[in-house]
């Protein structure tokens, strides 16, 4: 009784750990600037105890008092001299604090990037984000002047999102350097970009983009609301913000946000009257609505001609599918349904799994974990040793391991056809990975039947989610003619271009507008 | 399943088309019989005149409640109670169907009881859901409904003969077809109010094309298989039989009947839960009456047609605690527990016990590893004085050499103690699926149940060749050993391309339809061994009275005039390279309880013969014709031309029993004629 008490408690702790918790509140508060410069410094000194890189720069100017507050290594030192201290130290200021606050933001500093704040909140955001922010004595109001020059990396080649013809341009860390990326490419006075602040600690930016006379408000607006009530102390990446923003529903190997590298793919999207969200500090911007049927579009089968981006397209499905059903019908057929095999082949196969220790369902089942950590290992070493693992896992593994007689040549190559076929598609790996081990383990039990019924499964799950009210699945199902000219063949462009589907008006989507 | 669902009125009827597919695929009737091709097709007719009347109610009731028309409250409580207890009784008949087609199908090691679970659990989750992921899903599944269809019609229409389309047969049990399509209707006024869009349109395509959908299957499988299915269940399923690319993709078709099947339960189960809100607006008390509800049907459908039911009256005492323990006591304490108490350490207890249950439940059956089994290519059976000794050509799947095979022997009182006994001694089981041939000795052809175990076993490919000999396992020992004969070599002595013209064929397939046929006759290819060349000869043939009365051995020039009067060119020296086209008809007179036939024979030669050359070739088919009527059908009395066929289609009103047609043919008179 009381080892069944214990399990018990047991298994309920380990599921509060997923339960949400209450919010923690800011320690923050909005706390308003008072009159006093020193009372101002004070504030901030006792706020940001102990911070070594917080730099407080008293000035006399001419009969005021002044301060600058900044974070050292995230401005730019010459322009914070040249553009702030020298023009603050070289004029002659009369009149009121007040009207010296005016005289310093109008007049005195040679920047664009010039905001007004009144509360320590505010100052916090700035200087931690490569503002200088200049308090004058007896004034209440603070000048925050933008001068970041923290090291950030280059634009580069995005590693995920590779196509062939096209920008070899990837989304860095900066906000402002992607948005600016977009802004290039959609020359767009609507084009619209709105910053809200998420994260109760972090306070990271995060900007959601959309066209405005495409996109669904209802659309926007929903995601607004979502991207508020986000409760998480931190965003680190763009991950921490998916399951927020994705419509409440069941589990599923499945995402119903986007996922892109590319600036050029968002602007895409962006036509369609989709919705992007960049986050400060991630190289990936998030894409709202997602379907099911844009994993298998990329940006290559609009530059190449429509019957190879057909091609492709049919390819990249039939690979999904490959890598996620090929162990499992394998082990099924192979243990309960061997007349589909050629009698050679059957052959092979029988001898094989007469030669190893395990079953089939087993040995599958072990090649595939191999792999994955494998794989895994492969991603967290070191460059240079990267190699070694690869060289460990082809030669060991896969010939080492077949000669020994541990694992059988034709489970091998099941396993390895599947593995690679889930590369063509990396934004679907993870699901196609849990999905390729659990159809592989009801192959095994039930048969054909059981990974009949379970790819049923899989799809009444497909089918029952939505991205912001339109169905995941749409336009496969709901069919919709002018939709499905971009899913199933890829129409040349002076078709596509005549009308270009919104995705609120897909078929199925209980929203409007746009 | 909070807000109501809208879906479209196309959505709905693809749903019901899938929904009736499951139910004909799943839907264990036999072919009957009708008179013409007219009475075959009649109930498709009245299905779809039917469908008409009964969807105009339907139209009526959903305009005047869309237009705020309601029916007084008790009124509309007693409907929705009504279809409550309909629907309850039609998904426990679905899941039936479903389960004994699982059964039937779901093969043989698969953990049976285990995967009709899995089906429920999967239909469950499709019912809570919702409507809109049932129809999107069965979008879906109607897809892959319309590629079978396009795998049916490629592969099954080179079989194809128009007067196979026999007026006698019918695949639908006709009128029950009919009012077994009628209780979709009843989902279709329960769903109606939940469409968009026109509905009396997209009822009116669906009416339409399921009508034409069903005749053309009707007409397909009329024409290429019609014969096999007599009699046969699950006919819709098994007539994939007819083909051997078709049987080799079964688990496919398996999927696709699952996933229809999926669809058809998940709709019950949703209307019950419809029904349910309908009938009780709390929600709360909704979920407390509908998973009982679902476990209680799923327990009456697994119990009773599961092996718990027949081990328990078949008083398997020692399988009958186990059972108990893990599977009704743990379901039993489970409800009560949950039910009753409110405690903490019960409900940790009910859940243990559950995990238990299931565990118990998904144990049980375990799948045979390919290599415990023995893969057979050919078969020989030998059956002498009540005994058969059977010789098998099995795969050596232990040698590294490719493709080695071995001989066995096992012996037995019949054919399947025989392989049981091979079974026993070799501790394997066998595997039949990649078996080529089946060679049998002359007593055991005119056996008819020698080849009883092959008809009935799932695992055989129907069109596995059969062939006679004189003796199977002289002649196997001989090919394998002295000639290096594999498995292969030795079927495409009848069956290749390069002797496609010189060997009749006979598979198991075309054996059932002569069987069932009953004025078929019996004709294989008669195998025997050339020592000087060290090869076998097929040139001969084998024939049989299917009343086992009578049998022969026909010569080669005999057997080429079987083949060339069932439509193909024979080959030899004088015909096959010289005569480019040759036809003969039929012609049939029947007088007095007296038949005439008049064979004509029409020769086109190419190139420049002589008058002599031609004269050759013409005496060459006179002779051909003339051997083959005269040994085959008038001597022996065996119609292996398809002279019913042609008799029927000129008399039908003239009936005629097989004894009574055998007797005709020995009576028969004959004359041939051949001209250019």
């Amino acid at each position: 009784m009381c080892m069944v008490m214990k399990l018990y408690d047991l298994i309920q702790s380990v599921i509060n750990i997923y339960k949400s918790k209450s919010v923690r509140t800011d320690r923050r508060k909005s706390v308003p600037f008072g009159k006093s410069l020193n009372d101002n410094i004070s504030y901030v000194k006792r706020s940001f105890d102990p911070c070594a890189d917080l730099v407080i720069h008293e000035m006399k100017l001419t009969g005021i008092n002044a301060a600058v507050f900044l974070i050292d290594n995230m401005i730019n030192k010459s322009v914070l001299s040249l553009g702030i201290l020298e023009p603050l130290y070289k004029f002659t200021y009369k009149g009121t604090p007040e009207q010296c606050i005016n005289d310093i933001r109008s007049r005195v500093i040679y920047l664009d990037d010039i905001a007004e704040i009144t509360t320590f909140d505010e100052l916090t955001d700035m200087i931690m984000s490569g503002f200088a922010v200049i308090a004058v004595d007896g004034c209440d109001r603070m000048i925050a002047a933008g001068i970041q020059g923290f090291s950030s990396r280059s634009i580069s080649e995005p590693e995920s999102d590779v196509i062939q013809r096209g920008a070899k341009e990837g989304f860095v860390e900066p906000l402002h350097t992607n948005l600016s990326m977009i802004r290039r490419r959609m020359k767009n006075p609507h084009l619209c970009s709105e910053i809200i602040k998420v994260g109760t600690l972090s306070r990271t930016e995060v900007c959601i983009c959309y066209l405005s006379d495409i996109a669904s408000p209802t659309i926007v607006s929903r995601l607004k609301q979502r991207l508020h009530e986000v409760t998480l102390e931190t965003v680190l990446a763009s991950g921490y913000l998916v399951p927020f923003i994705e419509d409440k529903g069941d589990i599923s190997p499945f995402c119903t946000v986007g996922i892109t590298e590319r600036p050029d793919t968002v602007c895409g999207k962006l036509t369609e009257g989709r919705i992007a969200v960049l986050i400060d500090g991630v190289p990936d911007a998030l894409i709202v609505p997602h379907l099911f049927a844009e994993y298998f579009q990329t940006l290559d089968d609009y530059s190449n001609r429509p019957y190879f981006a057909v091609f492709t397209r049919w390819l990249k499905l039939a690979a999904f599918f490959i890598s996620m059903l090929l162990p499992g019908i394998f082990v099924a057929l192979a243990t309960f349904d061997p007349e589909m095999f050629p009698t050679l082949m059957l052959n092979k196969i029988a001898g094989s799994i007469g030669a190893t220790p395990l079953s089939l369902m087993a040995e599958t089942v072990l090649i595939q974990l191999v792999y994955e950590v494998m794989r895994e290992s492969g991603l967290r070493m070191p460059q240079p040793l990267g190699y070694a693992v690869s060289i460990v896992g082809g030669l060991v593994i896969g010939d080492t391991a077949v000669n020994a007689g541990l694992i059988g040549a034709p489970t091998l190559m099941v396993a390895a056809a599947a593995a690679i076929c889930s590369y063509i598609i990396p934004n679907l790996y993870a699901p196609a990975a849990m999905l390729r081990l659990t159809f592989t383990f009801i192959g095994g039990i039930f048969g054909i039947g059981g990974v009949s019924l379970l790819f049923c499964l899989v799809f009444i799950n497909l089918c029952s989610k939505t991205s912001f009210g339109i169905p995941f699945t749409s336009p496969i199902t709901p069919f919709g003619t002018a939709a499905a000219r971009d899913v199933f063949i890829r129409a040349g462009w002076k078709t596509l271009s005549d009308k270009i589907q919104k995705v609120q008006n897909m078929p199925g989507a209980d929203i409007s507008g746009g | 399943m909070g807000k109501e669902q809208v879906i479209t009125s196309g959505q709905l009827f693809i749903l019901l088309f899938v929904c009736r597919i499951s139910s004909v695929l799943m839907y264990e009737s036999a072919i009957s019989i009708g008179k013409t091709v007219f009475s075959m097709l009649f109930p498709m007719l009245i299905f779809s005149v039917i469908s008409f009347l009964l969807i105009l109610p339907v139209v009526f009731f959903r305009r005047e409640t869309i237009n705020g028309y309601r029916m007084p409250l008790k009124c509309e409580k007693l409907l929705y109670a009504a279809f409550l207890v309909y629907f309850v009784f039609m998904s426990v008949f679905h899941l039936r169907i479903i389960y004994g087609f699982i059964y039937s199908f779901g093969g043989e090691s698969v953990n049976r009881a285990g995967l009709m679970i899995f089906l429920i659990l999967v239909v469950l989750y499709a019912s809570i859901k919702g409507l809109e992921s049932i129809v999107r899903f069965a979008s879906l599944s109607f897809a892959t409904v319309i590629i079978a269809a396009g795998m049916l019609i490629f592969f099954l229409y080179p079989l194809y003969d128009v007067e196979s389309l026999m007026p006698e047969q019918s695949f639908s049990d006709e009128w029950a077809t009919v009012f077994s399509a009628v209780e979709d209707f009843a989902v279709i006024f329960i769903l109606s109010l939940t469409v968009k869009g026109n509905f009396v349109r997209s009822a009116g395509f669906f009416i339409i094309f399921q009508g034409i959908f069903f005749v053309a299957v009707i007409i397909l499988l009329g024409g290429t298989v019609g014969e096999y299915l007599i009699g046969m269940d699950y006919p819709f399923f098994r007539s994939i039989d007819g083909s051997e690319v078709l049987q080799r993709f079964e688990p496919f078709f398996f999927g696709v009947a699952i996933s229809a099947a999926v669809c058809r339960a998940a709709a019950d189960f949703y209307i019950i839960h419809r029904m349910l809100r309908k009938l009780f607006s709390d929600e709360k008390t909704v979920r407390r009456l509908y998973y009982p509800m679902i476990l209680i049907i799923s327990c009456f459908v697994l119990f009773f047609m599961g092996t718990t039911a027949e081990i328990i009256f078949q008083r398997k005492f020692v399988i009958i605690p186990v059972l108990v323990a893990g599977v009704l006591i743990p379901f039993i304490l489970t409800a009560v527990i949950v039910v009753k108490k409110r405690k903490k350490i019960f409900r940790a207890m009910s859940v243990i016990l559950c995990i238990l249950s299931i565990t118990v439940i998904f144990s049980g059956c375990t799948a045979i590893q390919l290599n415990q089994r023995i893969i057979v290519q050919g078969i020989g059976i030998d059956k002498s004085e009540n005994k058969y000794t059977m010789t098998y050509i099995v795969l050596d799947t232990e040698s590294h050499d490719e493709n080695s095979f071995r001989i066995i022997h096992s012996e037995g009182e019949s054919v399947e103690t025989a392989v049981m006994s091979m079974e026993q001694q070799r501790g394997r089981s066998i595997l039949l699926t990649q078996c080529l041939f089946i060679m049998m000795n002359e007593e055991a052809a005119r056996d008819k149940n020698t080849l009883s175990y092959f008809r009935e076993n799932r695992d055989i490919i129907k069109t596995v060749n059969l062939m006679a000999c004189e003796n199977a396992r002289d002649i196997i020992l001989s090919a394998v050993n002295d000639y290096r004969f594999t498995a292969e070599q030795i079927n495409g002595v009848t069956d290749s391309k390069a002797v496609n013209q010189s060997a009749v064929h006979l598979s198991v397939f075309d054996e059932i339809c002569c069987r069932k046929n009953g004025y078929k006759d019996i004709i294989m290819p008669y195998v025997k061994k050339i020592s000087e060349t060290e090869s076998l000869d097929a040139s001969e043939s084998f024939l049989l009275r299917d009343d086992g009365k009578k049998f022969d051995i026909l010569t080669d020039e005999e057997t080429q005039g079987i083949i060339f009067l069932n439509g193909q060119i024979p080959e030899s020296d004088d015909l096959g390279k010289r005569a480019v086209k040759c036809s003969s008809e039929f012609e049939i007179d029947f007088k007095n309880g007296k038949m005439y036939l008049q064979i004509n024979v029409k020769v086109v030669t190419t190139g420049n013969y002589s008058v002599e050359e031609r004269g050759r070739v013409r005496e060459s088919f006179y002779r051909l014709v003339n051997s083959s009527v005269s040994s085959a059908v008038i001597k022996n009395g065996c119609d292996v031309i398809s002279l019913n066929r042609v008799f029927r289609s000129r008399f039908q009103d003239i009936s005629v029993t097989p004894e009574e047609w055998r007797n005709i043919l020995e009576n028969m008179t004959f004359r041939c004629s051949v001209h250019e």
